[in-house]
């Protein structure tokens, strides 16, 4: 079925040119279980961190 | 002789934390008392996971009364109304007046001596400030638990109707040119679009971010600059990208000039106006301080020496008006010691703070549209707690505070949920540092970049739940509560 572009939509579009998109390897990576197991460790640490710099 | 007496106005992030801290310092040296009008307390961030059906009002809150007599703090239901710095009359003792809240006593006014007294009343929710604006208006708010529910059963409603076929227009941001927290509508836009993906009604919805903020990114801070991909890319560059990629409209540089049912006019920066039509608008509201008011020994009101026209009390910023060039990060505060009393104390958002951060910006009729800055958890706690410290350490002789807790020289850690879902949730993790951009240390974009950093992905969903749970058990002050960082 041919959908009608309504005034949102077309807004929407011309935004979206000019926006960076992800990949779809990208957007993978984003939910990839093991992947995101290791950057569950990463992440903490850099938070440690700062967090340990505000404190002292 | 008597104990000495620290007195608390607010149980929330900055006010509760200090509690803790102080009564686990002095234990039975002092007397620690909290006066809060509500006896409940809110852990805020997840009050956006509320505003879309996925958690209840009271998995986000708990009652303080029964953890406050635990832990041999007192407790009053009670708003604050008037600070007496100096006493009354002949009586040079310090106190609070407070209205209370509580069920068959409600507005009557108690009087509650102080030796130390810290302000950690928050904001007020300032509706008013738009017509129409929030829940008693045209809008809806995730600023307090009962108000994110209600924002869930509108959600629900627009969910059905959508069922049925209809096409429904959600309008999620900033209901004033002044706001700040665009980090709470940012999470509540993004949750909201893939809640209406997982009710499988994601086509039928039109969903418009509507911002204050130049451009997308700002968040209040001036945006922040990450290393990412071989090239240092600002957050406007991450923001787009994410709205782009979940369908996403925005309009920004927008201040909201009132609401009527189903459309918000607007007027924006460049001096043009225009309209929104919505089904639905979760709308925040810009923040004030409570209207706290200050009488000197004689009752001459003195709220003007020690409050900002905003309603945030004054500490021990540079308050001098001058260009935005010339700001500083020093001249952001570092005891939160009122200048007027030294046993007086502000801390989290009823602080007033020295300046925006993001550049300030007027419509040619002189509307000012600039997000104010953000005042977000994490500061707000180690400020509540820098103040704790300071206090404990001038009860034991200390002639002036002994803690620093500059927003320009610490970090923040934020997580803002993109998707609530153990296996295909996503929330980007924003670590900035420190908050306040300082260009003397930090010349190119004000930030250390070795420390700047923000992500997408699963791993930040989990680290939100963790928060959430890890907090709110803090909060408890269960056993080992005071390990868990702030
Ligand atoms: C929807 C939403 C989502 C957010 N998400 C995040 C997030 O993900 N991460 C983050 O770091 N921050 C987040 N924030 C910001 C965070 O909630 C605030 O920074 C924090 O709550 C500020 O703490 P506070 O103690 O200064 O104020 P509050 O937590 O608001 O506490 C103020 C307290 O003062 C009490 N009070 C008010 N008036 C009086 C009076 N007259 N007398 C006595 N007591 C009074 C109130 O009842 C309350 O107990 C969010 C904010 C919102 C609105």
């Amino acid at each position: 079925m041919a959908t009608e572009k309504t005034p949102f939509d077309q807004g929407r579009q011309a935004q979206g040119v000019f926006a960076t998109k992800p990949t779809d390897f990208t957007k993978s990576l984003r939910t990839n279980i093991l992947w995101q197991m290791v950057r569950f460790v990463v992440i903490n640490i850099k938070m440690i961190k700062v967090i340990r710099k505000s404190h002292s | 002789m008597s104990r000495p007496r620290v007195v608390i106005l607010g149980a929330g992030v900055a006010g509760h934390t200090s509690a803790a801290f102080l009564k686990k310092w002095l234990g039975k040296e002092a007397e620690v008392i909290v006066i809060s009008p509500r006896p409940d307390y809110n852990w805020i961030p997840s009050n956006i996971w509320v505003g879309v059906g996925l958690l209840r009002p009271d998995q986000v809150t708990f009652s303080l009364p029964p953890v406050y007599q635990r832990k041999d703090i007192t407790f009053h239901q009670a708003k604050a109304t008037v600070m007496h710095p100096e006493g009354q009359g002949d009586d040079h003792t310090p106190f609070v007046e407070a209205e209370s809240t509580l069920e068959g006593r409600a507005g009557e006014v108690i009087r509650i001596p102080y030796d130390y007294l810290i302000n950690a009343t928050g904001p007020k929710l300032a509706f008013e400030a738009t017509p129409g604006l929030g829940p008693k208006g045209h809008s809806l708010s995730v600023c307090t638990a009962p108000h994110a529910l209600e924002a869930s059963l509108a959600l629900d409603e627009s969910v059905a109707r959508m069922r049925k076929g209809e096409r429904q227009r959600f309008l999620v941001g900033t209901g004033h040119g002044t706001c700040t927290c665009q980090g709470a509508a940012f999470e509540y836009i993004v949750n909201l679009e893939f809640e209406l993906r997982a009710r499988g009604v994601r086509d039928k919805a039109d969903i418009t971010y509507l911002s204050n903020e130049f451009e997308l990114g700002d968040f209040g801070m001036g945006g922040i600059h990450i290393r990412r991909g071989g090239y240092v890319t600002p957050s406007n560059i991450f923001t787009e990208s994410l709205f782009a990629e979940r369908g996403l409209r925005w309009v920004t540089q927008a201040h909201v000039k009132g609401l009527e049912p189903g459309c918000a006019s607007l007027e924006f920066l460049n001096g043009e106006e225009g309209e929104e039509r919505f089904d639905l608008a979760m709308l925040l509201p810009p923040f004030k301080g409570v209207g706290l008011k200050a009488l000197d020994r004689q009752g001459t009101d003195i709220t003007d020496r020690l409050f900002a026209p905003s309603g945030f009390m004054k500490v021990d910023a540079d308050y001098q008006a001058k260009p935005f060039e010339s700001w500083r990060a020093s001249d952001w505060p570092h005891t939160y010691q009122s200048p007027a009393y030294r046993n007086l104390f502000a801390a989290g958002i009823a602080f007033a703070p020295p300046h925006p951060v993001s550049r300030p910006r007027q419509s040619p009729k002189g509307t000012v549209i600039t997000p104010a800055p953000p005042r977000t958890g994490m500061p707000s706690a180690i400020i509540g707690r820098a103040v704790a410290r300071s206090i404990v350490d001038m009860i034991r002789g200390a002639e002036k505070p002994t803690q620093t807790a500059s927003m320009a020289e610490m970090g923040a850690a934020c997580v803002a949920s993109a998707g609530a879902n153990p296996f295909r949730g996503t929330a980007a993790s924003i670590i900035v540092f420190p908050i306040i951009p300082d260009f003397e240390r930090y010349p190119e974009y004000g930030r250390d970049m070795n420390h700047t950093f923000g992500e997408i992905g699963l791993a930040g969903h989990w680290i939100k739940i963790l928060l959430h749970h890890l907090f709110i058990y803090k909060a408890k002050m269960l056993a080992f509560w005071s390990l868990i960082p702030e």
